[in-house]
C-alpha cells in the first residue's frame, strides 16, 4: 500500500466519538474545515501498530443515513465515498455507546447495509458495570460480521485491542473504490423505503445513478440486521443502573421549576467572577513580560523607526490581544467543563421556550455563552443547530455578547471615570456598571432576533430540535485540555496574521507622512518631546482621519483623538487601548496603566474644559457595546454565511444601533449634568 | 381535566408574553403545538392513541404510530422512538414547553409540536 489507509470514525452524537478520536490521536490532529463547507473537520493520524500508519477522520455524528443538515451531508458522503475531495474510506470505525445500545444496534443496522469494512467500538466500558449492564460482544461479532471491541476513552481500557482489530480487518479489507460498489446495497434499500429521499440523494450526487443501474453486486443482498431480537440476547440487565438513577435524582434538582433555574443563574454569576478573579494576576503577567520585552527592546537597540514598530506596533498592538487569552481560556474552560459534564444540555432544555420566543432555540446556548468569551469560536459553535433559521439569527446576534476584546476599554473607562461609591458596603458602582453593560448586551441582542424574526423568511425543511440528556459524568480533564489548547493555538494564530496586518497598517498611517524639518526645528526651540509626539500624530495620515470623522461623531462627545480610536479600533476593539496610549504619549497604553488614565483626565478641548467627562466616557461605553469592531468576526461570519450580504448589514446595524445609542446617551448624561 | 392543562406560573407569564407578540400584525405564524383536546376513554372501549404531547409527567405509554413528514419520521426513529417501544415521560421545562421523555435507557427531549406527532398508547 502506498499512500497511508483513510479510517473513519462514525456514530451518533454523543455516543464518545470526539473523545475516541482524541485519545487515538492525542494532540496529533488537524481542525480545518471540508473544502467549500462550513463544516468542521477533524483529521488526524494514528500509529496502529509498528510501521502501519493510518489516516483518520472524525466525521460528524449522524442518527442514520437519511442527512438532513448539512454536516451530515458530509458524513454520509465520506461513507459512500462519494466526496469530491476526499478518497472513499478503507474502513469505518462505528462508535456507539455502550451504555445506549439499544439504538446503537438500529443505527448499526443501517450502517451495515453500506458493505464498508468496519471495525465495532463500544464506548464507555467504564460506565458498564456501574450501569449493571453486560454486552456479548462475541455473540455481536458473529452476527455482525466485524470485530466488536469494548473501549474506555477515559481510562484507555480496550484502545490497543481497538488497534489490532483495525490492522487485522485492514490486511483482509480490499482497496476502496470510487464510488464504493457496494454502497448500491444502500441505494436499493432507499429505492424500496424512501424513495423521495433517494431522489435528493441523487440530485446532489447524480453520478450514484450509474450505481443502480448497474448490475447488482452479489455480496449486496447480505441479510439485513434483525434488530429487536438481537437486542435481546446481546444487552444484558444484571442489576439497577446506578448512574442513571443519580442522573435522574440530579435532574430533580437541576431541572426543578424554581431551584432549577436559581442553580443556572447562580453558575453563571459565579462563572463570571472566577473569569475576572483568575485572569487578572495572569493578565499581569503577561503585561509585565510585554513590558521587560519592550524596555529591552529600547534599551539594546539605537532609536529608530525599526524599534518604534517592534515596541509600539508589535508589543503594543499584537501583545495587548495577547494579554487577554488568558480570560478567554478561563472561559472555554468552564463552558467545556459545563459541556463535558452533560449539563449544558440540561440548560438547552431549561431556556429553549423564552429563547423561542426570541425566534433561538435551546441549541443557541452554547454558542451565546462562547460569544461571551469570543465572538469567532461562538459563530463556529452554532455548527450544531440545524435549523438554518435559527443558526442564522444565533449568528446575527452573536457580536452583540461582551466579548472579552471589550474588557480592556470596559476596565480603563469604568476605573477612570466612574466615581468609586458603596452601597450597603457589597455593591459597588464600578462593579454595576459593568454588569449594565453586560446586561445591556444581552437584553438588546434577544430584542434584535425578536425583531428580525418577523424580517427573516426562510422555506426550509423543517427539522425537529431534538435534545438528548447524556448521563451525568465527571468531566474528562484530558478532553477539557485539547479542547482549550486548540482553541488558544486558533486565538494565537489569529492574533499573528490578521491582528498584526491591522497593526502593521495602522502603525503606519499613525507615523506617516513625516514633517522632519518641523520636528527638528521644534525640538531645537526647545519644545517638549511629548508635544512633537502630538503635533506628529495630528499631522499624520490617522490624525487626518481623525479630524474629518469629527464632525461625524461631535453629537457623541467624542473628538478627534477617540475617533482615531475609533477608526483604528475597527480591526479588533481592543485596540483602542494600545492607540490611546500612543496618542497620550505615555509609552505602552494598557488598562491598568496610571499615567494614562492621568493624562486622559487632564486633556482639555480647544475651549479648555475637559474632554473626557462622564458623559463622554458613559457614550463611549455604550458605544462599545454596540458596534461589531473586529474584522475576524466579520471574516467568519462571511465564511460561515457564505453571502457578504449578512456581515454587511450586521456592521451597519450595530454601528447604526451604537451611534443613536451613545448620542442617547451622552444626551441623558449632559442634561443631568455629566 | 388532565395534568398538562395546569399550567406552571412560568408557562402563564410566557403565554402573556406570546399572546402580547402575537397582536403584532403581520408577524410571521408562529408555532401551533396545542392539540385538540383528546375524549377520555370509556370504559369498554379500547383506549384511543393519544398524542406524546398530551402524556402527563411520571406516565409510561407504548408507541402506537408517528405521523408527519417521511424524514422527519425517519428521524425519530433514529432516536430510538421506534412502533411499539415503550417511553416515559419524565417531566415538562419549567416555561411548559420541550417536554422530555426516557426511552430505553435514553433521555431526550422533544418540542411539543413534535411530540404532538407521535400517538402513543398510555399504560
Amino acid at each position: 500500500m502506498i499512500s497511508a489507509p483513510l479510517i473513519v470514525l462514525v456514530g451518533p452524537p454523543n455516543s464518545g466519538k470526539s473523545s475516541l478520536f482524541n485519545r487515538l490521536t492525542g494532540a496529533r490532529q488537524k481542525v480545518a474545515n471540508y473544502p467549500g463547507t462550513t463544516v468542521e473537520k477533524r483529521e488526524g493520524e494514528i500509529l496502529l501498530a509498528e510501521g502501519v500508519r493510518a489516516k483518520i477522520l472524525d466525521l460528524p455524528g449522524i442518527l442514520e443515513l437519511k442527512p438532513l443538515s448539512e454536516d451530515e451531508w458530509i458524513a454520509v458522503s465520506v461513507l459512500l465515498g462519494m466526496h469530491p475531495e476526499l478518497p472513499p474510506p478503507h474502513l469505518a470505525i462505528v462508535v456507539l455507546d455502550a451504555t445506549t445500545l439499544e439504538r446503537g444496534l438500529h443505527f448499526l443496522a443501517e450502517i451495515k447495509t453500506l458493505e464498508l469494512p468496519m471495525v465495532i467500538a463500544l464506548t464507555m466500558k467504564d460506565l458498564l458495570p456501574q450501569e449493571g449492564l453486560v454486552i456479548h460482544t462475541e455473540l455481536l461479532a458473529q452476527e455482525v460480521g466485524a470485530p466488536v471491541v469494548l473501549v474506555s476513552s477515559r481510562t484507555g481500557e480496550g484502545i490497543e485491542t481497538l488497534k489490532l482489530a483495525v490492522v487485522q480487518t485492514l490486511k483482509n479489507a480490499p482497496q476502496p473504490k470510487k464510488p464504493h460498489p457496494l454502497s448500491s446495497g444502500y441505494l436499493r434499500i432507499l429505492r424500496k423505503e424512501h424513495p423521495q429521499f433517494l431522489e435528493t440523494i441523487l440530485e446532489r450526487m447524480p453520478h450514484l445513478k450509474d450505481l443502480l443501474s448497474a448490475p447488482e453486486h452479489p455480496r449486496t443482498f447480505s441479510p439485513t440486521l434483525a434488530v429487536e431480537p438481537l437486542i435481546a440476547r446481546v444487552i444484558e440487565h444484571r442489576s439497577a443502573a446506578k448512574l442513571h438513577r443519580l442522573s435522574e435524582q440530579m435532574d430533580q434538582v437541576l431541572l426543578h421549576p424554581v431551584a432549577g433555574i436559581l442553580i443556572f443563574l447562580l453558575l453563571m454569576f459565579l462563572i463570571f467572577q472566577s473569569v475576572y478573579f483568575f485572569s487578572e494576576p495572569l493578565v499581569d503577567l503577561l503585561d509585565q513580560g510585554r513590558e521587560a520585552l519592550a524596555s529591552a527592546l529600547r534599551t539594546n537597540l539605537p532609536p529608530s523607526l525599526a524599534l518604534s514598530f517592534l515596541s509600539e506596533g508589535v508589543l503594543g498592538g499584537v501583545g495587548n490581544v495577547i494579554s487577554f487569552l488568558p480570560q478567554i481560556l478561563i472561559l472555554f474552560f468552564w463552558i467545556s467543563l459545563l459541556e463535558e459534564s452533560g449539563y449544558l444540555s440540561r440548560v438547552a432544555f431549561l431556556l429553549d421556550r423564552p429563547l423561542r420566543t426570541a425566534g433561538l432555540s435551546g441549541k443557541s446556548v452554547i454558542p451565546l455563552l462562547s460569544g461571551f468569551a469570543c465572538a469567532v469560536p461562538a459563530i463556529m459553535a452554532t455548527r450544531t443547530i440545524e435549523d438554518y433559521k435559527t443558526r442564522l439569527l444565533t449568528i446575527l446576534i452573536i457580536p452583540l455578547m461582551t466579548c472579552s476584546a471589550r474588557l480592556p476599554v470596559y476596565t480603563l473607562l469604568i476605573g477612570t471615570f466612574i466615581p468609586e461609591v458603596q452601597f450597603f458596603h457589597v455593591l459597588n458602582l464600578k462593579g454595576l456598571v459593568m454588569f449594565g453593560l453586560y446586561a445591556l448586551g444581552v437584553l438588546s441582542a434577544l430584542l434584535w432576533a425578536w425583531g428580525l424574526k418577523g424580517v427573516v423568511r426562510y422555506k426550509g425543511i423543517p427539522i425537529p430540535m431534538i435534545l438528548e440528556f447524556p448521563l451525568y459524568r465527571f468531566p474528562s480533564l484530558r478532553n477539557i485540555g485539547i479542547t482549550l489548547w486548540m482553541r488558544g493555538i486558533a486565538f494565537l494564530k489569529r492574533a499573528g496574521t490578521y491582528i498584526f496586518l491591522a497593526t502593521l497598517i495602522l502603525w503606519l498611517l499613525l507615523q506617516f507622512p513625516r514633517h522632519y524639518h518641523e520636528e527638528i526645528s521644534m525640538a531645537s526651540q526647545g519644545v517638549p518631546a511629548q508635544e512633537i509626539t502630538r503635533f506628529r500624530l495630528e499631522h499624520s495620515f490617522a490624525g487626518r482621519i481623525g479630524k474629518t470623522i469629527e464632525p461625524l461623531i461631535a453629537p457623541l462627545g467624542f473628538d478627534w483623538k477617540i475617533g482615531i480610536g475609533l477608526f483604528a479600533s475597527f480591526s479588533a476593539r481592543e485596540v483602542m487601548i494600545s492607540i490611546l496610549g500612543t496618542i497620550y504619549s505615555v509609552g505602552e497604553g494598557d488598562a491598568a496603566s496610571v499615567s494614562l488614565r492621568k493624562a486622559m483626565l487632564n486633556d482639555r478641548r480647544p475651549d479648555g474644559k475637559p474632554l473626557w467627562t462622564l458623559a463622554t466616557a458613559l457614550s463611549l461605553l455604550v458605544f462599545y457595546v454596540y458596534a461589531l469592531q473586529c474584522v475576524s468576526t466579520v471574516i467568519i461570519m462571511y465564511r460561515e454565511l457564505g453571502r457578504p450580504l449578512f456581515p454587511l448589514l450586521v456592521l451597519a446595524s450595530t454601528y447604526g444601533l451604537g451611534y443613536l445609542m451613545s448620542f442617547i446617551t451622552y444626551r441623558i448624561a449632559l442634561s443631568l449634568g455629566g | 381535566m388532565s395534568i398538562h392543562s395546569i399550567r406552571s406560573p412560568w408557562r402563564y407569564l410566557v403565554g402573556v408574553v406570546v399572546r402580547m407578540v402575537r397582536l403584532e400584525p403581520g408577524s410571521a405564524p408562529r408555532d401551533n403545538y396545542e392539540v385538540e383536546p383528546v375524549e377520555e376513554p370509556r370504559g369498554d372501549e379500547p383506549a384511543k392513541p393519544i398524542p406524546l404531547s398530551h402524556l402527563p409527567a411520571g406516565s409510561r405509554a407504548t408507541i402506537v404510530k408517528l405521523i408527519g413528514s417521511q424524514s422527519f419520521r425517519s428521524r425519530l426513529r433514529a432516536l430510538g422512538l421506534h412502533e411499539g417501544a415503550e417511553l416515559r415521560c419524565i417531566r415538562r421545562s419549567p416555561f411548559g414547553d420541550p417536554v422530555e421523555i426516557s426511552i430505553y435507557n435514553l433521555h431526550i427531549a422533544l418540542r411539543l409540536k413534535d411530540a404532538s406527532k407521535v400517538l402513543v398508547h398510555p399504560l
